[in-house]
């Protein structure tokens, strides 16, 4: 009872207390609505006295592709095609309202669609109201607008928009999605150039994480627009070279019933009474498909790994490319097509993705990408050789460390001025139980990497296609030969011989770019950290 | 003598009149103090001779016993060197090659059977300014060192010019005798202007005549330009030709073809030579570069095909 007490009366108070805040409550809020219509009033009184651009402004209705609505046939304008040679004539634009300042009897709006942009004027005049001005400064940033305007040129280029050399001035305008008025992120600070040696420059930043949160927000800004269309470019660039060597693009399962690769690193999945595995590379696949006469074949697709590391480069879910070849004699043929095809992909790029190269060096200060037509092919014995030269030891059968593999990629960048470069005939030790031996040294193998700014992308060799010197290999690695037995089984019935590799999407667009992190190259990145968005 | 003051007597600290007994291992010269007809004049105020030796440490040490036990060594060495030598002529009368005359020269000829071995070289070129050169030297080469050259095209550049194309095809296609040591010219064709660039380390090469400078002095065949008569004019040429590719009038370039014009004269080849040298080379490559057929005078032109057919 003693210990109720208290309670009770607290109890008390606070009904107490909330009554009270109940009733301030109701007073405030009859006081707003007061307000509220007080405003109305005066506001519609305006209007009704006025306003001489009432239907000129305000928010749409609901867009639910009403046939009856009168604007079907309205064209739209993009903003990149605004210049001087529309100038007069009036367009309509539907583009996002980047930023808006009012001023007395103007407001600027700087309008923004993808990475072009360009500057609205709404001034006060015989056709537009100050009403409509007051409108035009309280939308919201990020809202979607329909503008009616006059394209008109500018006697000084408008710094800070993309279409520099004209001006839009409005005559209507109108809502057509608003966004909340509190953003997580500002899109201007998103794409902040990062210029490490400008004192000056104002030093906002936006944080990886908080980027990755808001993603949809953090993709708007240009260095991302142009990023992922870079990236649409590479996949585009893969298929129509390799469609054009003779490939057929094929689509491999992502469910499989057991570990490809040893066992580790993949990720479990539940299916119906048992288990089952995503795939962590699709060369079984690959190579049945070579087995079943496909010659030659290229898959995109989803590749899980379930490494626990948090680097730069790593991601537990990736886009990889992978492709795989029959030769006649020589795995050469295959390392040169590849070769070859990264060199394409190259010029494609380079030629094709100038502008959004250029958008992507804005923000992020990087040196273009350089690479040698046909591409460099060194011997991993040279390798060893200019490491050394650098003062850094290789053993003969010891694979590159990442530190290693960076200054390699700087030393022959020094040397040859090549971002892209092969490197043929690693040490068999360091390569998996499947790779080809060298035939006439049997410490090294018929297997290449291909390095892009000191990075590796591609791993590939040549594959063992004969189910004895499998097996037999396999042994060697102390692999237990029942978990890889429909492996070997798939050399039962004769299979060219064939060698191939994958490529990771992401990381080649990273590396291509010179970005730092591979977060910035995939869309909604997956790692041990992170499964949102 | 009274003075109250005895001096001191001291060492000479000058000798004369000692017979030098001349080192056996040198090559005799003349004696510059000789009279025409070799007659040394033994004249007063020459040379004097001492019985003595002259250092203090000489004086001190003569007798060391390390010394003598050098001295022996030395003998040895070379009473061992003697019957090498003997043994080498035994060989060689058994063998019936002939026997070469001792080199009389103070140059250091090399000989023309080892060719260096070069390391692997880097070479970048403007697709507008082809090192026609490397074509010659192949050529001239070919039963000395295999230049084998791969050619690459960098990102910077996004299409050759014809004249690249045609060069590339024809260093690609060239195939040396065999048992010749090959070398690896990595050929790449960027934007770097007008000068060549070779890099063997770092720091590059630049300009193709310095470039040829450089293969004429690891090589040690007709092109190594050092032991000839005339370095000099050699060198001036090699900037004239430099200067044509440079050159950016009409009138400029005329008058260093001019130059050249003088330079071959009558004869065959550049400097007045009756064999191609690298000035040769480099001329070529340059006219080929830089000037019209129609700047080019009879002569030279007679000259130029006397290039590409060499």
């Amino acid at each position: 009872m003693v210990e109720n007490k208290p309670v009770d009366t607290s109890e008390k108070s606070d009904s107490k207390k909330a009554a009270k805040k109940d009733a301030k409550k109701a007073e405030k809020a009859a006081k707003k609505a007061e307000h509220k219509a007080n405003k109305d009033q005066s506001q519609t009184k305006v209007e009704d006295e006025n306003d001489v651009s009432v239907g000129k402004y305000g928010t749409l209705p609901l867009i639910q592709s009403d046939i009856t609505a009168t604007n079907l046939d309205r064209k739209f304008t993009y903003v990149k095609d605004l210049n001087k040679s529309l100038s007069g004539s009036g367009v309509w634009v539907r583009a996002r309202l980047h930023t808006v300042r009012a001023r007395g009897k103007q407001c600027f709006i700087v309008l923004r669609q993808r990475e072009f942009s360009v500057q609205v004027l709404v001034n006060v005049s015989d056709t537009v109201s100050k009403a409509m001005v007051k409108f035009s400064s309280t939308i919201t940033k990020e809202s979607i607008v329909d503008v009616e305007a006059k394209v008109a040129p500018v006697p000084t280029a408008v710094a800070g928009c993309s279409q520099q050399d004209v001006e839009l001035l409005a005559s209507q305008i109108w809502v057509v999605s608003a966004s909340a008025p509190q953003l997580p992120l500002q899109i201007e600070d998103a794409s902040r150039p990062e210029k490490a040696d400008d004192p000056e420059g104002l030093n906002i930043r936006v944080n990886q994480d908080t980027r990755l949160d808001n993603r949809i927000l953090d993709l708007r800004t240009p260095t991302n627009q142009a990023i992922f269309r870079l990236e649409a470019g590479v996949c585009r660039l893969f298929r129509e070279v390799l469609t054009n060597k003779g490939f057929v693009e094929i689509h491999t399962p992502k469910i499989i019933p057991a570990a490809s690769e040893g066992g580790a690193n993949v990720f479990t999945v539940s299916y119906f009474k048992g288990s089952a595995y995503l795939a962590q590379s699709p060369q079984l696949y690959k190579q049945m498909a070579i087995a079943a006469d496909f010659d030659k074949v290229f898959t995109i697709g989803a590749v899980f790994r379930a490494e626990d590391s948090n680097t730069h480069r790593h991601l537990t879910e990736f886009t990889g490319l992978d492709l795989e070849m029959a030769f006649s004699y020589h795995y050469h043929e295959v390392m040169l097509t590849i070769g070859d095809l990264f060199t394409q992909m190259f010029k494609g790029l380079r030629d094709q993705y100038k502008r959004e190269i250029e958008i992507v060096g804005q923000q992020f200060s990087v040196e273009p990408f350089t690479f040698l037509d046909p591409p460099l092919v060194l011997q991993f014995e040279e390798g060893r050789k200019l490491l050394a030269e650098a003062g850094v030891e290789v053993g003969p059968e010891d694979d590159l460390s990442t530190p290693a593999e960076k200054l390699l990629g700087r030393l022959v960048k020094a040397k040859y001025d090549t971002d892209f470069y092969i490197l043929d005939k690693y040490p068999l030790a360091v390569r998996p139980f499947y790779t080809m031996p060298d035939p006439n040294n049997p410490k090294t193998s018929n297997s290449y990497d291909m390095f892009m700014r000191g990075e590796e992308i591609i791993s590939g060799a040549q594959r063992i296609h004969d189910p004895e010197l499998l097996t037999e290999r396999a042994k060697h690695h102390g692999i237990d030969l029942q978990k890889i037995a429909s492996y070997i089984d798939a050399f039962k019935y004769g299979c060219p011989p064939h060698a191939g590799g994958g490529i990771g999407l992401e990381r080649v667009v990273m590396l291509y770019l010179g970005l730092d992190n591979i977060r910035k190259t995939a869309m909604f990145p997956r790692d041990p950290k992170r499964i949102t968005p | 003598m009274n003075g109250p003051l005895k001096m001191y007597s001291t060492k000479q600290v000058v000798q004369h009149d000692f017979r030098v007994r001349l080192p056996e291992c040198m090559y005799k010269l003349k004696n510059i103090h000789a009279a025409r007809n070799g007659v040394v004049e033994r004249g007063t105020d020459h040379v004097a001779t001492s019985t003595r030796k002259l250092d203090i440490f000489d004086q001190n040490y003569q007798n060391i016993p390390e010394m003598a036990a050098l001295e022996v060594r030395q003998e040895e060495i070379l009473r061992q060197l003697d019957e090498l030598k003997k043994q080498m002529d035994s060989i060689r009368n058994t063998l019936k090659v002939a026997n070469h005359a001792p080199f009389p020269t103070v140059i250091l000829k090399p000989k023309q059977e080892t060719p260096p071995s070069l390391p692997d070289i880097i070479i970048n070129a403007s697709p507008t300014n082809p090192p026609y050169s490397l074509e010659l030297i192949q050529k001239l080469w070919k039963n000395y060192i295999f230049l084998s050259v791969k050619t690459y095209t960098h990102s910077s550049l996004t299409t050759l010019t014809e004249n690249a194309t045609e060069l590339t095809k024809i260093l690609e296609a060239f195939s040396a005798e065999t048992n010749v040591p090959k070398v690896n010219v990595k050929l790449i064709w960027k934007d770097v202007g007008a000068n060549v660039e070779l890099l063997i380390s770092h720091q590059p090469i630049l300009g193709e005549v310095n470039i040829l400078r450089y293969l004429s002095r690891v090589s040690s065949d007709l092109l190594n330009y050092e032991t000839y008569n005339n370095t000099h004019e050699i060198d001036t040429l090699l900037d004239i030709s430099y200067n044509i590719v440079k050159a950016k009038t009409k009138t400029e370039r005329g008058a260093l073809l001019k130059a050249l014009s003088k330079s071959l004269g009558k004869s065959q080849w550049l400097a007045g030579r009756s064999q191609v040298s690298v000035a040769d080379l480099a001329a070529y490559s340059a006219i080929k570069q830089a000037t019209s057929p129609s700047e080019v005078s009879v002569s030279l032109g007679k000259w130029l095909q006397r290039c590409a057919a060499c």
